[in-house]
């Protein structure tokens, strides 16, 4: 008896400091969120004063001059959160659907081969601070610095090797005969995947959509080297909210809930596939 | 006419051939089964029919049209596989209407065909429902609906009951039969079951290392076998092979049984001229469990002398195991309460139920 209270406290222990361990940063940046200038750089956790002024400053940042010594005058956050959710929709869809197409030959075809295969993932081995120079002077000359487009293409291609290899994890659990049984009922190729395949590992795409999404959603070296005003993106824009003394805690606060919306959003709209797919495979 | 042809069919991968050399045909509406054991290229010849595998060599002739290089989709072929492939994000409904919807046929006539078939198959209820989730006797059902309602010129089956349990097997076996005949389909069954191949098939070829042995109706086969390998993968409890030698005793044959004293004669010289080039040779005697006689009294005409080793029963039937030197014989017999372990009886085998092979070649000589 004294021994099962033991054991179910120590489980709780663990889940509550596992919890903190997530949650208390999390609860830090709301709070901060809500503390007025004054507040911003003092050591207690939730506000005297709580404020919306944050919020309204991420969007009318012209009152910022002078806070924390700031000069500079920042732009409000609209555009490049516009901008993010362009460029990291647009390069999270490619990349899925890239990645889905040969994650598939791959799986069925053999080809190019297993070794080949591995070899997608040799561009992740790289630290992105060695290639970003020399993609910052191919975009000069290809007219795509600071475009939504030059973006795009750089992030698929960075991540299209997740989408492969998360995406081949799931083609390789729908069994071949499947697709021989709907080839042998007069499917084409093309009907085969889509109709077959691709329906069944439709919790494999959504997943792989998530990673790939966060992923290219906190990226900031390459946003910061290759944008300068048009297609600045979220986490460039973060950065930019710096006084001559210190961090702009309360506005960067504020667009990090921002920021954070859309995940979590995402997250609770495709959670039922988050299931299915942790447990794909035993739907056979 | 022959809605299959299959003409000298062989299949490497790598090394290995799985397939020698194959050939029959299939006759409209039959029931033909392969039966052999597993690696034998049962499978690998039915792969080769759909399109699944490009075979090596040889020629594939649907309803006279040489199919060999076409792909699946051109064949007209229907293959059910061993683990049924039901497409489990579809509801029963979408499954049965797969194949016609993707030739795009009219909607009215899907809806036809579908509620006909799930009539068929006793799917009507189910028609709702997701097929991933259904139990195994379901996902058959399903598997074969689909497959049948898109009227194949031959219905391809790879082991479809080998999963279900026995009674589902038994209602199976009798379904797939009744739906053949009903529906005048020409199927090509494989199985490595032999009673299963002898219940359902209109003809039945026996494959062994990738080649044919025989081809013959299933009484045929029993009665007739013209390999050991036949003789010993058809029939249970299995035939009782006696490497045995042929002597000649006063213009009598007789089979000496190896390593022990006793002979069977098996009739005059002059009668039995077959024999005449393997006297003195190494043979071997196939003889059925169900051939053999025991008896407890001594009658005249016995071949042996033996005691029951033990006794195995079967309900209605009992296999008893006869000692004989190192070896048992199996004999099958009715239900018999006289008979117990232990018991010494005598054996007599009747003559004209000897299969006779030779040794070496395993070719059945008579």
């Amino acid at each position: 008896m004294n021994h099962k209270i033991i054991s179910k406290f120590t489980r709780y222990l663990v889940i509550i400091i596992f919890l903190s361990w997530i949650l208390i940063p999390v609860l830090w940046m709301v709070t901060l969120a809500f503390k007025s200038y004054p507040e911003w750089r003092v050591a207690y956790f939730f506000p005297k004063e709580p404020t919306f002024m944050n919020f309204i400053l991420i969007f009318e940042p012209k009152q910022i001059v002078g806070m924390m010594g700031a000069t500079a005058l920042v732009d409000p956050v609209t555009l490049p959160f516009i901008n993010s959710l362009l460029v990291v929709g647009a390069s999270t869809v490619l990349s899925v659907i890239i990645g889905f197409f040969t994650a598939y030959g791959a799986s069925r075809y053999n080809s190019p081969g297993p070794f080949s295969l591995f070899f997608t993932l040799l561009t992740r081995m790289l630290p992105p601070a060695t290639f970003v120079t020399p993609i910052m002077v191919y975009y000069s000359n290809l007219k795509l610095l600071d475009s939504h487009l030059g973006l795009i293409m750089l992030y698929s291609a960075v991540t299209v090797t997740y989408g492969i290899w998360i995406l081949k994890g799931f083609i390789d659990q729908v069994p071949i005969e499947w697709e021989q049984a709907a080839l042998l009922e007069g499917a084409s190729h093309l009907q085969v995947v889509f109709r077959v395949t691709l329906p069944i590992v439709k919790s494999g795409l959504v997943v792989s959509g998530l990673f790939i999404f966060l992923l290219n959603w906190a990226e900031l070296l390459f946003a910061l080297v290759l944008t300068n005003v048009q297609a600045v993106t979220l986490p460039v824009h973060i950065s930019k909210y710096v006084g001559a003394v210190g961090q702009l805690y309360g506005p960067q606060a504020a667009l990090g809930i921002l920021s954070s919306l859309i995940p979590v959003i995402i997250g609770y709209i495709i959670q039922k596939h988050l299931v299915t797919a942790f447990t794909f495979g035993m739907v056979r | 006419m022959d809605k299959l042809i299959v003409e000298n069919l062989t299949k490497r991968f790598g090394d290995l051939v799985a397939v020698k050399n194959v050939s029959f045909n299939i006759k409209e509406g039959e029931f033909f089964s392969l039966l052999g054991p597993s690696g034998c290229g049962k499978t690998t010849t039915l792969r080769c029919i759909a399109g699944l595998e490009t075979p090596d060599e040889g020629r594939i002739i649907i309803k006279n049209r040489d199919v060999t290089r076409l792909p699946p989709q051109e064949r007209g072929v229907s293959l059910v596989f061993q683990e049924f492939a039901v497409f489990p994000h579809m509801t029963v409904y979408e499954n049965l209407a797969f194949g016609l919807k993707v030739r795009k046929t009219p909607k009215e006539e899907i809806k036809k065909k579908v509620l006909e078939i799930a009539e068929t198959l006793n799917l009507k209820e189910s028609l709702g429902k997701i097929a991933g989730r259904l139990g195994l006797s379901e996902k058959q059902r399903i598997a074969l609906g689909r497959s049948i309602i898109v009227e194949p010129e031959i219905l391809l089956l790879d082991e479809p009951l080998t999963l279900v349990d026995a009674k589902v097997k038994e209602a199976m076996r009798r379904e797939l039969r009744r739906l053949q005949r009903e529906l005048k389909i020409t199927i090509l069954y494989v199985t490595h079951d032999q009673l299963e191949a002898m219940m359902m098939s209109d003809r039945i070829a026996v494959m062994d290392a990738g080649r044919i042995l025989q081809i013959g109706t299933p009484t045929e086969i029993y009665e007739d076998p013209k390999k050991v390998f036949v003789a010993r993968f058809i029939g249970s409890p299995t035939i009782n092979l006696l490497e045995s030698k042929l002597i000649t005793e006063k213009d009598e044959y007789a089979l000496l049984i190896k390593d022990t004293e006793v002979k069977i004669h098996i009739g005059k010289a002059s009668e039995r001229n077959v024999l005449s080039k393997h006297s003195g040779r190494e043979l071997v005697a196939g003889i059925r469990p169900e051939d053999i006689n025991i008896s407890k009294e001594l009658e005249p005409g016995y071949h042996f002398s033996s005691t029951i080793e033990f006794i195995e029963m079967m309900g209605e039937r009992m296999e008893v195991y006869l000692k004989l030197n190192e070896e048992y014989i199996r004999a099958l017999t009715p239900l018999r309460t006289d008979l117990k372990e232990g018991d010494r009886v005598y054996v007599r085998i009747p003559l004209d139920k000897i299969l006779l092979f030779e040794a070496g070649t395993e070719e059945r000589i008579l």
